[in-house]
């Protein structure tokens, strides 16, 4: 039993590692990522060539206090005082703004002519010329402005996993990623092993094998095989991902511990990187091994090849429905809902990973929805097992589901 | 193109002693309201050639089904030299090639066989010797390159007997072998099954082409309708036959006055000369040849041994469709 198991194994990994659509698969996969990962330079770069350049139209003496508190984050010109805005900005392409600055009323006044609003929004234009307004009300110099601005402020963190803003916006860009990356895997690597069942049960090859290979080794040699896949697909991904993402990783796991958790007693996760990595694998096999037992069993049951995409859709719909789950979840993960959720077989792979990743869930919440979901999983492979030895010997008609529950019990 | 070593069926009969190895009894399968196989009963003895007969839906594919396990009986049982069939009989012991062809699309020729090789737990060594082995004896040689779902139906049918057989079984059963061979590789078939048989392997065929089957197998069952209709040796078959047919020449008056006059006896053609008629089996034969020598000058006198085909045909058409 054990050399068919790794027969089948082998010839199922085989298979797939040698399809064109694997390999064309995972070579734009990688590149995939690479380019998520380079995105935001990308846009970050296009938005620098065409966002920095700003010009001042203003008094020599307004405009000579403007320039270094531009020049911080933009490129500073010049305008003419005598020229008008718009015809100014027709006439200079590379100009993405100009802003136009006088006194008046002992409050500075400041009008801006952009090209793309969005980019110089009100709230950021006025706090970077912020000191020049103080000034202009107050008369104060300018060292003394310097100082009230400048005065420190303390972020201490309560009960959340991240010490900074810019950490967490990273964690949650990094779960959205991976939750998404779970999703990819589980929908293609199911779908894979449904295609492959079918592919057998469409070209009649199922008698044959039957007749010498125990149906439920034959079921779990291909999905052991579907999860090797995955494996190698996760390893290759998250090698890709280090190097491309290792700017953004370095913000992970090096925050201040949770003040509330040392103080409560509560054993809650940190931010190891390595612990984070183990749970999302731990729910990342448990969840792809439950849908490729309900997709394997789904492939059994097609009689057309053509029929697989009508099987296949509905399977995929509440996957994606959990895909969501997990996303909205990064943003409210301590919701009752999400709370919820994260211990339902299926959607717990997804919701937990975000919970983790971007909250600190008690120990015991996660163990529970593992356990639960590794309960499930025992249960569905063994009916997807059932279903299969029924399924892939029964031609004609789809069977109804009074016909499946017969046939399953004998 | 007949094999040297072919012998008439009856010539190969086995021995009254030869050990029954596959056991039958009672079987009955049901499909929801539809009963697929009623009552079939037979046994196989070591090292026949078992042609399964009957007409399309008489449950020969299901009860071919049952043996190799892929169905479980409703009732009755099947037993192999006396013990029930587990999985470990099923995969060292049976070999099976199912009505439905299939093989895997993208792979070779050899991979193919390989693989089923592999499956049936032999060592790589076995199964490349053996792969090729096949390959020759199929003369696959010219195709080896090619996937499989590029061959002709009937190369695809000898890669399927390759991957039913490479493990060497103790029994070999066979749905529907020749169908979609041309007669060169029927012919090839027949050899194979015989080498098989020679071999020691017992072999249960179920086909719709009688001369094929009159030529090679050893013993019969005949089904109809879920049912035992005959079973046995071509020789214990014809026996078996309620009426005779005998030909007799010249089909003159005095020669139909005297076969007229015997008792159940049946007109069946005239033609070239000869008078054919049925006669019951319990009639006195010598008794009429010296009656129809008495009446004219007999230059033929002929008993007509019934084909497969017709004691077939004759034990299917009692049954109601």
């Amino acid at each position: 039993m054990r050399s068919q198991f790794f027969t089948i194994f082998g010839a199922e990994l085989r298979r797939r590692l040698t399809s064109r659509a694997f390999q064309i698969g995972l070579v734009l996969s990688v590149a995939g990522i690479w380019a998520i990962a380079q995105l935001p330079k990308w846009v970050q770069q296009s938005a620098d060539s065409a966002a920095h350049v700003v010009a001042v139209q203003a008094s020599p003496e307004l405009a000579a206090r403007a320039r270094p508190l531009l020049a911080g984050r933009y490129q500073v010109v010049d305008a003419p005082r005598g020229a008008e805005p718009v015809a100014f900005m027709h006439a200079n392409r590379n100009v993405a703004a100009l802003l136009k600055l006088d006194v008046r009323g002992g409050a500075l006044d400041i009008a801006v002519y952009a090209r793309d609003p969005g980019a110089f929004p009100a709230s950021l234009v006025r706090r970077t010329l912020l000191p020049m307004e103080i000034e202009a009300a107050t008369g104060m110099p300018d060292a003394r402005i310097a100082q009230i601005l400048n005065g420190p402020v303390t972020i201490v963190s309560i009960e959340s996993k991240f010490s900074s803003a810019a950490q967490a916006d990273a964690a949650r860009a990094i779960a959205t990623l991976l939750i998404t990356l779970l999703y990819v895997l589980v929908v293609v690597n199911s779908q894979l092993t449904m295609t492959s069942i079918a592919e057998e049960k469409t070209s009649r090859i199922a008698e044959l094998l039957v007749s010498c290979v125990d149906l439920s080794t034959m079921l779990y040699a291909k999905i052991a095989a579907s999860v090797s896949i995955a494996i190698v697909q996760l390893g290759l991904w998250a090698l890709v991902g280090s190097f491309a993402f290792a700017g953004i990783g370095g913000e992970l796991g090096s925050g201040a511990p949770p003040a509330g958790s040392a103080a409560a007693g509560v054993p809650m996760l940190s931010g190891n990187p390595w612990e984070l990595l183990a749970i999302f694998c731990a729910f990342f096999f448990v969840g792809l091994l439950q849908l490729s037992s309900i997709f394997a069993a789904a492939g059994s049951l097609i009689n057309r090849p053509e029929d697989l995409g009508s099987i296949g859709f509905p399977l995929i719909l509440p996957i994606m429905a959990a895909l969501l789950m997990g996303i909205f979840a990064l943003s409210a993960p301590d919701a009752t809902w999400v709370i919820v959720s994260s211990f339902v077989p299926f959607v717990a792979p997804f919701v937990m990973v975000a919970r983790v990743m971007v909250d600190s869930p008690p120990f015991w919440q996660i163990a529970v929805s593992l356990l639960i979901n590794v309960v499930t999983l025992v249960v569905v492979a063994f009916l997807a097992g059932r279903v299969y030895r029924v399924g892939m010997l029964m031609y004609g008609r789809a069977p109804t589901f009074g016909q499946m529950v017969k046939a399953m019990r004998t | 193109m007949h094999a040297p070593y072919l012998l008439p069926s009856d010539e190969r009969s086995l021995s009254e002693t030869a050990r029954n190895v596959l056991t039958v009894e009672h079987v009955r399968k049901d499909f929801g309201h539809v009963c697929a196989v009623q009552d079939v009963s037979f046994t196989i003895a070591d090292g026949a050639i078992f042609g399964l007969l009957g007409p399309n839906g008489a449950g020969k594919t299901t009860t071919m089904r049952m043996i190799v396990g892929i169905l479980t009986p409703d009732a009755g049982t099947i037993a192999w030299n006396g013990g029930p069939i587990d999985a470990r009989v099923r995969r060292y012991s049976f070999g099976y090639l199912p009505e439905e062809r299939g093989l895997y699309a993208k792979l070779d020729v050899r991979q193919q066989i390989r693989y089923f090789g592999r499956l049936r737990d032999l060592s790589p060594r076995v199964v490349d010797e053996r792969t090729e082995m096949w390959i020759e004896r199929l003369g696959l040689q010219p195709y080896l390159k090619r996937p499989c779902s590029e061959l002709s139906k009937g190369n695809q049918q000898k890669v399927q007997v390759a991957c039913a057989a490479i493990h060497e079984p103790d029994l070999l059963i066979l749905d529907e072998p020749f169908s979609g061979l041309d007669p060169v590789n029927a012919e090839m078939l027949v050899s194979i099954m015989l080498e098989l048989s020679a071999a020691g392997a017992t072999l249960v065929v179920s086909s719709h082409q009688m001369w094929q089957l009159e030529r090679l197998c050893t013993e019969y069952c005949i089904v109809a309708a879920g049912l035992n209709r005959v079973a046995g040796t071509l020789t214990d078959l014809r026996r078996r036959r309620e009426t005779r047919v005998v030909r007799v020449a010249p089909n003159s008056a005095p020669v139909y006055a005297v076969l007229d006059r015997v008792a159940g006896s049946v007109r069946l053609a005239e033609r070239d000369g000869f008078a054919e008629y049925q006669i019951p089996a319990a009639a006195d034969f010598s008794q009429i040849l010296r009656e129809l020598v008495t009446a004219d000058a007999i230059s033929q006198f002929e008993t007509v041994e019934p084909s497969l085909n017709d004691i077939y045909l004759s034990s299917i058409e009692a049954v109601p469709a």
